[in-house]
Formats: C-alpha cells, structure tokens, sequence
C-alpha cells in the first residue's frame, strides 16, 4: 500500500513539473517493480493519469492557458482510437505493448533533449481564432489554427498509443498542436493537460467496466497521484524544469532499456 | 475569464477534490470493514474516472449558454463518441 502511494507522489510530481501524465512513471515501476502485465499496469497508469492531469488542466483551464474549444475538437479524433486501443490491448501480447512502450520512452527522452518546439507566430487577440494567457506576464496573446484534419487524425494515433500502453499521450499531442497546428507552445502543453484527463478515461472506462483494473492498486495509486500533482504545482516555480528535463531524460532511457530486458524476459 | 473556461477548471477542481475524499474515506473504512471499504474505493474510482467526462457535459452546457453553436455541436459529437465507447465495453 505505501509502496503504491509513494509510486503515485512520485509521478504525481513529476508530471507536474514535466507536464506529463506521470505514465511513464507506473509502468516501467508496475510491470517490473510489482509484477503486474503490462495490460493490469496500463489500467492503474490510466487512473492515476486522470487525478495529476485534471487537478493540473482545472489550473489551467480557470487561468485561460488551456483552449476548451481545441481540447474538445482533437480530442473527438483522440476518443476514438483511446476506445480503439483499449480494445485491441486486450489481443495484443505483453510483450509486444512493453515493446511500444520502451520505444515511447526513448522516443519522449530523445524529444526532451532535443525539442525546443515551434516558435508559433501570435497574433492581435482581437482577430484572433483563439487566445491564451501568458501567466509570467499577463498578457494575452493570439492565434489561429492550422491543419485542423490532420492534427485530428494524428490524435486518433496519439489516443490509441495512450490506451495501449497507458500513458497521456502528451509527446504526441504536444508535437501535433505546437508544430502541425501553430499552437503556441505554452497554450499547447496547457491544452495537452486537459486532454490527457478525457483521453484517459476513454481508455479506463473501458478497462473499469470489462473488470481489468486492480481496485485496490489503483485506489492507492490514485490518492498518491493527487498529493504529488498538489506537491508539484506548488514546487514547480522553484526549479528550472528546462534543464532538469535533461536529467529526467536519462531516467527515461534507463526506464526504456529495463522495459526492452522485461520484454525479452532477461528482468 | 470566459464562461467556458470558468467552469470547465471549477468541476475539474472540485470533482477530482471529491472523488479523492470519496477514496480516502474508502480506504479509512477497510480497516474496520473491509467490504464496505472496498465498495466505496470503487465507488470513489468510478467519480475520479467519470470526472473528465461529466467536464465534457459542463463545458456543453457553457457552450450552450454562450450560443456558440459550433463548438456546442462538436461537443456533444464527443459525449456521443465516448458514450458509445462505454457502450461498447458494456457489451463486450
């Protein structure tokens, strides 16, 4: 039990800090630290999901950081194949989900050494298709939205991958919003974080009602998650999360390789 | 701050604030009874999992009250989309 709270502060935090779900926290630690399949383990991951990403999103949602309107558009492309996904994990052997994972991981590792993200062009908020606060300055900036169908479409990619495996999809979503949509990138991590909570219950729901979620893992999990997510936001100001974003990564490629010798049954 | 906005971050907030109260109670009450303990956890998931998408039917309903039809329709397109999911797994 307390190993299963401290797993849910410890994401819960750093999904704070990092702007990510906290998934990639859970599954390396539930299928290898706590035995669970990688199916068992994406379930729990998806809940503890919903409680960092909503407490973080409602932030966001109330400052006007995070567009609404954007969330709920991509994420009818995102729904869609996060109830795909969730089926199809089902099907899918273990080790071939702990397989997407591990390259997920080195994927989002790569990203957060390399990616600085678009420079999107902002534009008079008057004329603007949409707009968002800057929370250091106040100030309130525009923008206009591109390639609406096929950011719609990659998300239904990013919602399958996050069912799947059991994380928000944000290193898809984030990518999609910023490079292919010319969403600022402040707006299009805020908005990221309030689609992470409506991608993860697409894909937990459908673990809750077949009876593929361990209750009394992700209960605890869950409460941890909340408590790190109010610990993380509040601690988020005192750290330069750019550089310790290089640090992190070389946790998640450590993490990648532990799931790539799980996989093959080395670990 | 628009309506939309507004609301969609208050029932984020204070949806998740009860459905972790929901659990902790949970939790709490399986020490002196373990099945009315593990009845209420499950309840208290239930309420953290649904509370993304009972968002999705407040921000409908602010879309609604601002007469901004489009963005209204996309979301009950979505409510739509996730009730057939559920639907699906019901079944399934």
């Amino acid at each position: 039990m307390v190993g299963l709270i401290l797993l849910g502060i410890v994401a819960g935090i750093l999904g704070s800090l990092f702007g990510v779900g906290g998934g990639i926290i859970y599954i390396p630690v539930l299928t290898i630290m706590f035995g669970l399949s990688a199916t068992e383990a994406a379930a729990i991951s998806l809940i503890g999901i919903i409680a960092t990403s909503a407490g973080a999103s409602a932030y966001y949602a109330e400052k006007g950081v995070a567009s609404v309107r954007i969330g709920l558009y991509l994420e009818l492309g995102t729904a869609v194949g996060a109830i795909a996904g969730a089926f199809l994990a089902a099907y899918i052997q273990d080790w071939i989900l702990m397989v997407i994972f591990s390259l997920f991981l080195f994927v989002n590792a790569g990203r957060m050494i390399l990616s600085k993200g678009r420079d999107c062009e902002t534009k008079d908020p008057e004329s603007a298709e949409f707009t968002y606060t800057d929370l250091k300055t106040g100030e309130i900036h525009g923008y206009d939205l591109e390639h609406k169908t096929a950011g719609t479409a990659l998300c239904v990619i990013a919602g399958a991958y996050s069912s799947m495996t059991g994380v928000g999809g944000g290193v898809i979503k984030v990518p999609v919003m910023n490079n292919l949509m010319g969403v600022p990138m402040k707006a299009a991590t805020a908005t990221s974080s309030y689609m992470i909570g409506i991608t993860a219950f697409s894909g937990a729901v459908v673990y809750l009602i077949t009876g593929s979620v361990l209750l009394d893992y992700a209960a605890f999990v869950a409460i941890g998650s909340f408590v790190g997510m109010i610990v993380g936001t509040r601690i988020s100001r005192m750290f330069d999360t750019a550089s310790m974003k290089k640090y992190f990564s070389i946790v998640l490629i450590a993490s990648s390789i532990s799931m790539l010798l799980k996989a093959g049954g080395i670990l | 701050m628009n309506l939309l906005s507004r609301n969609t971050g208050l029932f984020l907030k204070y949806g998740i604030y009860a459905a972790v109260l929901i659990l902790v109670a949970g939790v709490a009450i399986s020490f002196v009874d373990a099945d009315i303990g593990s009845t209420v956890s499950t309840f208290g998931l239930y309420v953290l999992v649904f509370v993304p998408f009972l968002s999705i039917i407040v921000s409908t309903h602010a879309l609604y009250k601002e007469r901004d039809m489009y963005w209204f329709k996309v979301a009950l397109i979505l409510i739509l989309i996730t009730t057939v999911g559920m639907v699906f797994a019901y079944m399934a």
